[in-house]
């Protein structure tokens, strides 16, 4: 194209569109509240988190809360600067990338890509499970329910719905305002009225093991064994895992100076309150015990709503298998589009074959990112299924490792990008070094006492592969896995490593960041 | 005066049919291309977690690179303009930019070919098809035509609409300087009312048409064009949208001019189910006028 009076130009029209492609201004406390309990989904964090977590803490439920909190709130800070500064779709890979080297960089990268898919893999099993239990109930036929324990068809099912959620964000079709909003709303009612329930019926003697509540279950220093403590922070932090996404709101908030604090401030508060109300009703019904519907039983303990939910709701099981399996499969759809994003980001950058950077013409999403998660979603999760029958137990275990590892290295991965300008201001030695460091540091340690301990064979679920701990296993097989990939990208695509496609650097010289972002 | 075309783009064998058909309405007119893309945004709602910020810079260098390729393929005569339009839909950014940019059409690629796709209209197209407020003019699969148009056919009938049809057949006709088809589209149900005139050709049958569903002054224009040679009639009918289509023989260069339904709020397209009917059928482009379009040069109802 040369003519003179015919040079096609191109641009790129701003239309109130801030630099990560979101609306701006349209968000309110309100909205970023239910947006933040939306990416938490607390009905199936709770079903599939508790039970582990009170196998861990036994009654002292309400205090790993609290301990598990801080050090998410400690890294979530250092987060929101780097996401401020640098808002990249590789976020943790990259900003370890620049920070360290792009060895960290590449393993932080998949420490994240690792926690997404093990998460989606969880998500799409509740989902199914309580797919199956719905059906039971809706046609009054209890051996429905057992299907999903028949590997044949648990399997199959489970790989059908990551495709479909997959299918749905290859189209790029996304929740509403409109389906957050309902969502959100009957998870809070319907575990609220699950936990009214429970604690009233307690209260009258009518539980399956009606144990007093205590205000020693708050204590956080009640806990005498350390390796206690780092295994209920590693489940804790599952708990809260999409909380921060609150913090990192911006532009797209009405009020970007208070929108977000005030958002993340109620939304700690009120999935704080759902959780305790809901394990101290749990506890309070159910007890500890490991016979019948003992929260202690290890039966229970994959999927505690699935058991607790009918002899306590009676009929209104029913709204808590809709809330669980609908919540699930919404957080399996919006789940799915960030590891695809931050495959693509690598690709995008040669850490991975640059096949990985494709976007589909017709739709414009992440073509090879979105199916390879999905692919690898299925994968681990049929992995897991056959290895383990405890497998939704061992994967929220290994979950809870791999976001340790993940956060801790991209919290010190802010401490050591702004080296240079952490003491220039108060509140950058708060934000970008005090809180990052401890936080950062904080989950390390956890990742590598729940590492050591996981080893027994006795650890978490108690299943066990050649007399080493499944959860050890599942997490240091990935992390393997993920050395593995890495050195073979090293010999084939070698760019990355050599620095070529993005440089480790520090915030003072970085000037590679403003021409990424737009 | 230019008009300002706008194409909506996408780097698959659609996107490349709707440039093809934007370049041939361009050709040898007084005409500006704007080729947009659409980026997909997230809203906000969307609860995509963990946070990745940047995306969004990753697919518009994607975007923007389609975006050149689009513009390079574009003849030297076109003046064209890219632009890469941030939205939550493809039919809203396109909607938006048409009225940003001040177009007077929309070009898409609507139709897809293949086996099981033959009957189908694309998402964009079906909310555009029923939300536009401008003309909308559809590419059928694997339209190559490099332009300019040859001949224009009006395809009116009993429906509300056809002033605006035959409005802007005999306006673009007489720009373009080529000649004009006016082809009355008659059901056999309602040809059995009498109110319709037999399978033909008869110029007085099918201005009779014009003046019964247009207006007086259309049938005048058209009379004159007949009388000078550059317009001709035809009318079609059978039991069937597709039995009476079957009357009609295409060119290569044809570009078709459909009305919208009665159910279109004034200024907005409604494909009706007819105008559904012969998307399906006819093999080459086709222009989708919403209902009350073409303004007071031939609003001059008689009803």
């Amino acid at each position: 194209m040369s003519a003179a009076n015919t040079v096609p130009t191109r641009h790129t029209d701003d239309r109130a569109v801030s630099a990560k492609g979101l609306a701006r201004g349209q968000v309110g406390v309100i909205g970023a509240v239910v947006i933040g309990v939306g990416c938490i989904a607390p009905a199936y964090t709770l079903t599939a988190g508790l039970g582990p977590t009170i196998s861990v803490v036994g009654t002292h439920v309400p205090a790993i809360l609290l301990l598990g909190f801080l050090p998410m709130l400690l890294v979530a800070f250092g987060y929101r600067e780097l996401n401020a500064r640098v808002p990249d779709s590789g976020t943790s890979f990259t900003w370890a990338t620049k920070a360290f080297n792009p060895w960290i960089g590449w393993m932080g990268g998949w420490g994240l890509i690792a926690a997404t898919v093990i998460v989606l893999s969880n998500l799409a099993a509740v989902a199914v499970d309580f797919f199956y239990l719905l059906l039971a109930q809706i046609l009054g036929n209890p051996a429905l329910a057992e299907l999903t324990d028949n590997l044949w068809i648990n399997i199959p099912t489970t790989l059908v719905f990551i495709a479909v959620a997959a299918w749905i964000s290859y189209r790029g079709l996304k929740s509403t305002q409109h389906i957050q909003y309902v969502l959100v709303g009957f998870q809070l009612l319907v575990l609220g009225g699950f936990a009214v329930a429970a604690l009233v019926q307690a209260a009258n003697g009518e539980g399956f093991d009606p144990t007093p509540i205590s205000i020693d279950w708050f204590n956080p220093f009640s806990f005498d064994d350390f390796s206690i403590v780092a295994a209920g922070i590693s489940l804790s932090i599952f708990l809260f895992w999409g909380w921060d996404t609150t913090l990192t709101m911006n532009e797209e908030t009405k009020d970007p100076q208070r929108t977000s604090g005030r958002a993340a401030t109620l939304t700690v508060l009120i999935i704080m309150a759902i959780y305790t109300l809901c394990s101290l009703a749990v506890i309070a019904w159910a007890g500890i015990g490991t016979e019948g519907l003992g929260a202690g039983n290890p039966d229970n303990q994959e999927s505690l709503f699935a058991v607790l939910a009918s002899p306590v709701m009676g009929p209104f099981a029913l709204l808590m298998s809709i809330a669980i399996m609908s919540s699930s499969f919404a957080s399996l759809q919006s789940t799915m589009i960030s590891p695809s994003r931050t495959l693509l980001a690598m690709g995008y950058y040669r850490a991975l074959p640059p096949t990985f950077s494709r976007i589909s013409p017709r739709f414009r999403t992440p073509s090879v990112a979105t199916i390879s998660s999905a692919v690898a979603a299925g994968g681990f999760y049929t992995i897991t299924r056959l290895l383990s029958e405890n497998a939704l137990w061992d994967t929220i275990t290994a979950l809870g490792l791999m976001i340790c590892f993940y956060y801790g290295i991209t919290a010190l991965a802010c401490v050591w990008y702004f080296r240079r300008e952490l003491f220039t201001s108060a509140h950058n030695v708060v934000f970008k070094f005090l809180f990052p460091l401890i936080g950062g540091a904080v989950l390390l340690v956890m990742f590598f006492q729940t590492a050591v301990d996981s080893i027994s064979p006795d650890y978490g679920s108690g299943s066990s592969i050649g007399g080493v701990g499944m959860v050890f296993v599942l997490g240091m097989g990935v992390l393997v896995l993920g050395v593995v990939l890495m050195l073979w990208t090293r010999l084939r695509h070698p760019a990355y490593f050599r620095g070529e496609t993005l440089e480790t650097t520090e915030s003072t010289r970085d000037t590679a960041g403003e021409g990424l972002t737009i | 005066m230019t008009r300002h075309l706008l194409v909506g783009y996408l780097a698959t064998s659609t996107g490349r049919d709707a440039l093809h058909l934007g370049i041939a309405l361009a050709r040898e007119q007084d005409a500006h291309l704007h080729v947009v893309m659409i980026a997909p945004m997230d809203s906000a709602y969307a609860g995509i977690y963990p946070p990745a910020g940047g995306y969004g810079s990753i697919l518009e260098e994607q975007l923007g690179a389609w975006l050149d390729e689009a513009l390079a393929s574009i003849p030297d005569d076109v003046p064209a303009t890219g632009h890469v339009v941030t939205a939550e839909s493809d039919a809203e950014g396109l909607l938006a930019a048409a009225g940003q940019l001040d177009c007077s059409m929309i070009v898409i690629g609507g139709r897809s070919g293949g086996l099981l796709r033959r009957y189908r209209l694309g998402s964009v197209a079906t909310t555009l098809l029923h939300t536009a407020p401008i003309p909308v003019a559809l590419a059928p699969a694997g339209y190559e035509h490099s332009g300019p148009v040859g001949r224009l056919t009006a395809m009116f009938g009993p429906r509300p609409g056809a002033v605006d049809v035959v409005g802007l057949g005999i306006q673009a006709a007489r720009r373009r300087s080529v000649p004009l088809r006016l082809v009355s589209l008659m059901l056999l149900d309602r040809a059995e009312e009498g109110s319709g005139p037999g399978t033909g050709t008869d110029h007085e049958d099918v201005l009779a048409s014009v003046t019964q569903y247009a207006n007086r002054r259309l049938a005048d224009e058209a009379a004159e064009m007949l009388d000078q040679g550059r317009a001709t009639t035809l009318v079609a009918s059978g039991p069937t949208v597709d039995h009476a289509m079957a009357h009609l023989e295409w060119e290569p260069d044809d570009v078709v001019i459909v009305g919208s339904s009665r159910l279109a709020a004034r200024g907005r397209l409604f494909l009706g189910s007819t105008a559904a009917k012969m998307l399906r059928t006819v093999p080459v482009p086709v222009v989708v006028v919403p209902a009350a379009h073409t303004g007071p040069a031939t609003a001059e109802s008689d009803h």
